[in-house]
């Protein structure tokens, strides 16, 4: 294992008061799936999935360093939930648009807030990317030959709404929205190393310029790598893409 | 072409688009798309070697100029090229390998990693065609002939391979990678021959999790099971989740259960039949949750390898105070997913030692 990656989970460990704990799993839709400790499963459990066991040391690394912000106060581990009555008031909103007005209502209904908490879940889950592809981009050259490979697959897998047959599956704004917080994804990556080829899809369809804005966001707010700051910088992102009215913040207390 | 410039060319369709960190089907979708997204990929690939590229998409085809500023062009390409397969960046790594081998047809280093590239990508033939060309150059070492061995032995030629395994260790003897691969082969048939040559590959290559295996499967062929478990157990801590390190714990519980089995026959076991009722009365409370959790914290802390043959309590759980051995905590989750999950496979048998505890501990109950 990669010194910095077991150095990283025996702070998750320090920090948290839980040991982190891999597992190697096949079925898995993402790269790697997370199950954070509770008092009942004393663990953190980061399942990697088997397809992508040649960058475990990577991913391992990103799950423990996100799990540093996350947990960054343990006594006050934030999360969001959907607010249903705004929520409600969106889904109405797509609904008399292409293309779920053309479904049934019962399925329309249903799809569309699949999106909702699509966006939401990644509007809380990439700005922390970002910081943490960048955290471990400087910390860990050992690691820039596993973090450059799953990074094209993860750019890979985010660029593809943009083909014709993803968009017209989505209403406008869904679209939009995700493809910005997209491209501030492949900003950032491109920033660290200099590459250009990841951003010429957004560039193609103007979505760079609500990346750039998203990225800097990130930069000024998400710097400090604490779970405020990751807070501050998830509404900054939200009040910039209309997003804000459509979540409230939990805190709970997950001392061991 | 000049001499301080290295050029090739790709046809777009043979260009493998998965290597490219945008969605195929958007590219397929969009021909401008495609272009510019290749012409930046290449113009990434080139950028750190300065000098100046030039790359023109048209009629189907990328074709790349490379023009070197005061460096030596074929060393700095080359150098890129085993930077892009080190990162598995395989298909831009292939022409800029036979763009070198075009200028200069003995070029070893780059006759070597293109071999080893075809012989990891499956393209057999092409591979051991390249390592031969390399060969026959006269100048090439034990990497040479142990990369055309593996290539061989890959494609089915396995007495080639043996005779070109035996040429890279006789010409190196040291040569630890050349030493694992032809102990590899020899202990198909004579475990015995193969050991010190694993033995002494693993002192060359500490760090390889295939010598370590390698080596412990011979010591299991021999028997030598107490030898084994600790090799085995340094094979999975080289690189824990690797396939190797999920086959090295596969056959470490193997050897547990033979250690543990040795001294009862076919018979249950007596200790793991105690520490299995001892199980039962613990998770007897009727809490499926509490059940669960305890039975995933044990099988979370097994994972890193317990040692169910030392009677010593050295182990502790959050989810349940007390001490415990390693065979109370595998009881305790070969018991709990039998309560939660009698599907789940627990990676040993205690089947017969559930089974006789499962009978004492209802007639302590009637």
């Amino acid at each position: 294992m990669d010194p910095y990656t077991k150095n990283l989970m025996e702070e998750v460990h320090r920090t948290t008061g839980y040991p982190v704990s891999v597992e190697v799993s096949d079925g898995l839709s993402d790269h790697a799936r997370m199950v954070s400790a509770r008092p009942e499963a004393p663990v953190h459990l980061i399942e990697v999935n088997a397809d992508y066991r040649a960058q475990a040391d990577y991913i391992v690394a990103a799950q423990c360093a996100m799990m540093q912000v996350t947990w960054s106060d343990p006594s006050s581990v934030w999360g969001v939930s959907l607010q249903a009555e705004k929520a409600n008031h969106r889904l109405e909103k797509w609904s008399k648009a292409k293309p779920l007005k053309l479904l049934d209502p019962a399925k329309s209904a249903h799809i569309g807030s699949l999106y909702l908490r699509g966006l939401v879940n990644q509007l809380f889950s990439l700005p922390l990317e970002i910081v943490v592809t960048g955290r471990i981009f400087a910390e860990a050259p050992s690691l820039h030959g596993l973090q450059s490979s799953l990074q094209d697959a993860y750019l890979r897998r985010l660029s593809s709404i943009l083909a014709p047959s993803f968009r017209s599956t989505l209403p406008e704004e869904v679209f939009q929205t995700n493809v910005g917080m997209n491209a501030a994804m492949a900003m950032a990556w491109c920033r660290l190393t200099g590459q250009k080829a990841p951003v010429v899809p957004y560039e193609s369809i103007g979505a760079s310029k609500t990346g750039g804005r998203l990225l800097e966001l990130t930069e000024d707010l998400g710097g400090q790598g604490t779970s405020q700051s990751h807070v501050q910088t998830v509404d900054a992102w939200a009040q910039l893409l209309s997003l804000r009215s459509l979540y409230t913040w939990e805190s709970s207390d997950r001392r061991s | 072409m000049k001499s301080d410039q290295i050029s090739f060319e790709i046809a777009l369709e043979d260009f493998d688009l998965s290597r490219l960190p945008v969605d195929e089907a958007l590219l397929r979708a969009d021909k401008e798309l495609l272009a510019s997204t290749v012409r930046a990929y290449y113009e990434d690939c080139f950028r750190e070697l300065g000098g100046s590229t030039a790359i023109a998409v048209a009629n189907g085809k990328v074709s790349v100029t490379w023009i070197g500023g005061d460096s030596n062009p074929v060393n700095a390409v080359l150098d890129h090229a085993i930077g892009l397969l080190n990162q598995g960046e395989f298909t831009a790594a292939e022409p800029l390998l036979r763009s070198i081998i075009a200028r200069e047809a003995r070029n070893g280093a780059a006759l070597y990693n293109l071999g080893m590239m075809l012989s990891d990508t499956g393209r057999f033939d092409e591979a051991i065609d390249c390592l031969e060309d390399l060969v026959e150059t006269g100048e090439a070492g034990a990497n040479a002939w142990s990369a055309l061995g593996v290539a061989q032995k890959r494609k089915g030629l396995g007495d080639e391979a043996l005779e070109s395994l035996r040429r890279a260790v006789s010409l190196e003897p040291d040569n630890g990678y050349a030493l694992r691969n032809l102990a590899a082969i020899v202990a198909e048939n004579s475990p015995q021959e193969a050991l010190p040559l694993f033995a002494k590959a693993t002192e060359l290559l500490p760090n390889d999790p295939n010598s370590h295996l390698g080596l412990g499967q011979c010591l299991l062929a021999l028997n030598r099971n107490d030898l084994a478990d600790a090799v085995l157990k340094k094979a999975i801590e080289i690189d824990p989740y690797g396939a190797l390190a999920e086959r090295a714990r596969s056959l470490r519980t193997k050897l547990s259960e033979t250690f543990m089995r040795e001294d009862s026959g076919a018979s249950p076991h007596n200790d793991a039949v105690d520490a299995c009722l001892g199980a039962m009365r613990l998770l007897d409370a009727g809490d499926a949750e509490k059940t669960k959790t305890i039975a995933f914290e044990a099988a979370m802390l097994g994972r890193g390898g317990l040692d169910i043959n030392d009677p010593s309590s050295k182990y502790t759980l959050k989810s349940l105070s007390g001490q415990f051995t390693g065979l109370q905590l595998v009881a305790l989750m070969y018991v709990g997913f039998k309560q939660i999950a009698p599907e789940l496979d627990a990676g040993i048998d205690l089947s017969k030692e559930y089974e006789e505890a499962s009978k004492r501990f209802h007639r302590s109950e009637q």
